[in-house]
């Protein structure tokens, strides 16, 4: 079976590691991506089948990348998690509001994170 | 009471006044008595004249302009428009020179705090290959040694193989903790950001004659400080990070 693509954006290399290491160790193929711009060349590049943005980025925000990757018709259906440390309601409403399909307050917790990938990437 | 800068707006015009005399004596003089001595006098007299002028337009502007540097702090909205900032008062000095020591040491913070992430993810990353090629080498050992005569061996096996999937399931738990990086560097910087608003609004309310200017301006000034009052407001309601511990935080699918 053909490996699913995740592509992880932020700005945090740190993050970005243990993101990349959750997911790999899960089977899926991570491209990574440091910030909003740098998610947005890529996500034109290839295609992947989810993708998990930080908000606070530099450059490009996580907000921002959201928009514009709903305006792209083959990121339309594609789902898009915010994982980001604003657990703030209102930075939540924007995020659904942009079309965000879910929002994940870090720190994250690795299984947390692929039972809510495994549960909308298919 | 004639302020200092009323005083500056005085000497300036006498100054002026004096050039304009000056430049029109010499002009009189130019047409009618060619090199005397009294033009050549009038000449030096215009130079130190506009020499003068010049110095005490620089000492006006030099509060400006260091006001229009500080104006992009704050979300790089211009919040002082208009105010003059004498930054070179010593207590100026002192609250800057205060506020910078701050800044360096949350600088600073922030760089051990990258460091050390930088360094555990290295250490994890390594533990986690180290932890993965082990449970490899038991599967294989365990399948080699799948004989009646080495139920022992196997045994032994099955146990390594049990503390292998505790390591694993406590590296998990590390992923969580090592998250504390980036939460500390999101507050640093908040925090800094706070700092660089609260520098701004002290660099203003310390100036020499800020009294006078809340009196005289009172409607303009009293809109700017209530203005400031805002931003911060804002700053400090919009924090970054609100959990308090490394605890999982929630998930929301809409």
């Amino acid at each position: 079976m053909e490996k699913k693509t995740i592509l992880a954006v932020d700005d945090s290399a740190s993050i970005r590691q243990m993101v990349a290491f959750t997911l790999r160790g899960a089977g899926y193929e991570v491209i990574e991506a440091v910030d909003g711009q740098d998610a947005l060349d890529k996500a034109n590049h290839y295609q992947v089948n989810l993708v998990l943005t930080d908000i606070n980025m530099p450059r490009m925000d996580g907000l921002k990348l959201l928009e514009l990757l709903r305006k792209l018709t083959s990121y339309q259906s594609i789902p898009i998690l915010m994982l980001t440390t604003e657990s703030g309601g209102e930075m939540k409403t924007k995020g659904r509001a942009a079309g965000a399909t879910g929002w994940l307050a870090k720190p994250f917790n690795p299984k947390s994170l692929l039972d809510v990938i495994g549960k909308v990437i298919n | 009471m004639i302020t200092l800068d009323e005083k500056k707006k005085r000497m300036f015009l006498a100054l002026a006044g004096g050039v304009l005399v000056l430049t029109g004596f010499q002009f009189y003089r130019f047409l009618t008595v060619d090199g005397s001595i009294l033009q050549a006098m009038s000449i030096m007299i215009s130079i130190v004249l506009i020499a003068m002028l010049l110095k005490l337009s620089k000492t006006s502007y030099r509060g400006e302009i260091s006001a229009c540097q500080q104006r992009d702090v704050v979300d790089g909205n211009a919040l002082y428009e208009g105010f003059s900032l004498d930054s070179e008062t010593p207590r100026n000095k002192e609250v800057a020179e205060y506020l910078a020591n701050i800044k360096d040491e949350l600088g600073q913070a922030e760089q051990l705090v990258n460091d050390a992430v930088t360094n555990l993810v290295v250490n994890f990353g390594y533990i986690s290959e180290l932890t993965s090629s082990q449970r490899d080498m038991v599967l294989t050992v365990e399948k080699l040694a799948m004989t009646d005569d080495n139920a022992e061996v196997v045994k032994l096996l099955r146990r390594q193989m049990m503390m292998a999937k505790k390591i694993e399931r406590e590296l998990e738990t590390t992923v969580t903790s090592m998250q504390f990086g980036d939460l500390v560097v999101q507050l640093l910087k908040h925090t800094a950001r706070q700092i660089n608003t609260l520098d701004s609004v002290l660099q203003h309310i310390d100036q020499p004659n800020i009294q006078e200017k809340i009196i005289n301006q009172s409607d303009d000034t009293r809109n700017k400080i209530s203005n400031v009052k805002v931003k911060m407001k804002k700053i400090t309601q919009t924090r970054p990070v609100l959990q308090q511990g490394l605890q999982s935080s929630e998930v929301d699918l809409f």
